[in-house]
């Protein structure tokens, strides 16, 4: 019983989405019967519904994470104090944010300041920019022109990383023409290139990849509407 | 017996590779290189539809707005953030008001308001009536929809917990209707609600600063026309920054730190792939002497 519930209100849903999109915005939601009331209306307060379902799977996720490690604390498992760190700056962020937001006192905003700006963005900021160092080792080591497609590949790769930077550009500047004038020779700077080659050649790699992504999103999104998906919770008994 | 030096150029230790990126990154922060950065055909497409807008707005009855949505954190603000700042600069600097507001990153729209902050005291501009920020919404699909359909549904109130009937901006704007350009600047791929939900029944511009790494997914919609321009990575800031005839910006001075991390990247690639081809040939040569 509970199955067909949840299979008949995932259909409904699904169907309401798909007519939205392509129903004209004055549909009536019954036609003939209700003529003021459109059908796109009903997506505000959908619109609603879902947000306080978002709510409750952030509320639910918190609750779960703090189960997680509290427990782990407690047991004193193995780095037990990284849930310990992980526990104390959310609860300091989170206590500060709501203090910002419902009780702004300068004390208050000087912490949240503290905690946001001068720890959290720099956190981020630098883990992030170990890519950098990561991109450049890797790129060192793995390429290399074992084959014509890797020596091709590696050709484009350059002029795209010439083509990018005011260095690279400098390289061929000397090949324009006259304030005005676009002869054959301008056609091959390093930027002009690149972007012949990201404009052109990568603009029909990438569709071929989004058609192909388009086509799976849609196979599995008809098979999750219908209720035919099979998974681990799909197939757990309700 | 040592190795040959083909072998040892084709293996330098990383520490030595990380050092010089750290070196060739940081340095050029304190110099100031000042190379000509040639603008591409997406940042100027992005620069002369705000102008358009400009135009517009001086001879029509009611203005047009921009919506900046950024959709980014601290971790790839070394890109996104001179592409807020860019473009903010532009609205301030041809009197184009801009809303600004995020569906994905709570922290977005508030880093956008501190650089809209630092925009205003250049520009002598005001919050409320030259620009305004509509938060932080909590992104799904259903709400999304309701905001195209009327933006008051979802934004009742403004960042500053003002009522937004009572924005002096806003007395001018009734629906996304009222925006000529949607500029999305982001790190991620939330576009595509932009471009598949938006587009098709409002019918604005939509332009995107995205990250070097988002560039080649964004170019197919610059293709087909549904996204009128792009900064791509600090690169398209840097052009944009060109074209507002900025002397030095944060993505022109940040161009010389990618500048010379990218030259470095070339050259450790070239002296692996000589000590491989080098090892290679005489590889051959050995096995041809057997």
């Amino acid at each position: 019983m509970r199955r067909t519930i949840i299979i008949l209100i995932t259909f409904i849903g699904g169907l309401y989405y798909f007519l939205n999109f392509v129903l004209p915005q004055e549909t009536p939601l019954v036609p003939f019967l209700t003529p003021d009331i459109k059908f796109s209306d009903a997506i505000e307060e959908i619109g609603r519904v879902t947000l306080v379902i978002g709510v409750f799977a952030i509320f639910l996720g918190v609750i779960n994470l703090s189960r997680l490690h509290l427990g782990r604390i407690s047991r004193r498992r193995p780095g037990w104090y990284n849930s310990v760190a992980l526990l104390t700056a959310f609860a300091a962020m989170f206590t500060f944010q709501l203090l910002k937001t419902y009780a702004p006192s300068e004390w208050g905003d000087k912490f949240q300041s503290l905690l946001f700006d001068h720890m959290y963005a720099p956190i981020n900021s630098t883990i992030m920019s170990l890519l950098a160092f990561y991109m450049a080792s890797a790129a060192y080591r793995a390429f290399r022109i074992k084959s014509g497609e890797a020596a091709v590949m590696m050709f484009i790769a350059l002029i795209v990383m010439l083509g990018q930077i005011p260095i690279g550009q400098l390289l061929t500047s000397g090949l324009k023409g006259a304030e005005g004038t676009n002869p054959w020779y301008s056609y091959l700077r390093l930027e002009v290139v690149r972007e012949w080659f990201m404009g052109v050649w990568n603009s029909a790699a990438q569709r071929g990849i989004l058609f192909g992504m388009v086509i799976g999103a849609f196979a599995l999104t008809l098979r999750i509407w219908l209720s035919l998906e099979r998974g681990s919770f799909f197939d757990r008994e309700l | 017996m040592g190795k040959a030096w083909y072998e040892i150029i084709q293996d330098i230790d990383r520490r030595i590779i990380y050092l010089v990126v750290f070196l060739v990154v940081s340095i050029p922060f304190f110099l100031s290189i000042r190379a000509p950065m040639e603008v591409g055909p997406p940042a100027q497409h992005l620069f002369d539809c705000v102008e358009n807008i400009a135009a517009y707005n001086k001879t029509a009855p009611k203005e047009k707005i921009v919506l900046i949505i950024p959709e980014w954190d601290p971790a790839v603000q070394a890109e996104c953030k001179p592409q807020t700042r860019a473009m903010m600069e532009h609205c301030m600097k041809r009197g184009v008001k801009f809303a600004t507001m995020s569906w994905f990153y709570p922290q977005g729209v508030e880093l956008a308001e501190k650089v809209a902050e630092e925009c205003e005291k250049k520009y002598k501009k005001k919050y409320g009536v030259d620009w305004v920020s509509w938060g932080y919404k909590p992104f799904s699909l259903a709400t999304f929809l309701a905001f195209i359909k009327d933006i008051y549904t979802l934004v009742e109130k403004d960042s500053k917990d003002t009522s937004i009937r009572e924005v002096p901006l806003m007395k001018n704007v009734d629906s996304l209707r009222d925006v000529g350009l949607v500029f999305y600047v982001s790190g991620g791929s939330g576009i595509g609600y932009y471009i598949n939900y938006a587009l098709p029944e409002i019918g604005f511009s939509i332009g995107t600063g995205c990250t070097a790494i988002l560039g080649p997914e964004m170019r197919p919609y610059l293709d087909s026309r549904q996204l009128v321009g792009m900064m791509e990575g600090m690169a398209g800031a840097a052009q944009y920054e060109k074209l507002l005839e900025f002397k030095e910006g944060r993505g022109t001075r940040g161009m010389g730190s990618q500048s010379f991390a990218h030259l470095w990247i070339i050259f450790t690639i070239a002296l692996g792939n000589v000590g491989y081809l080098v090892h290679r040939r005489r590889l051959r040569k050995a096995q041809k002497g057997e």
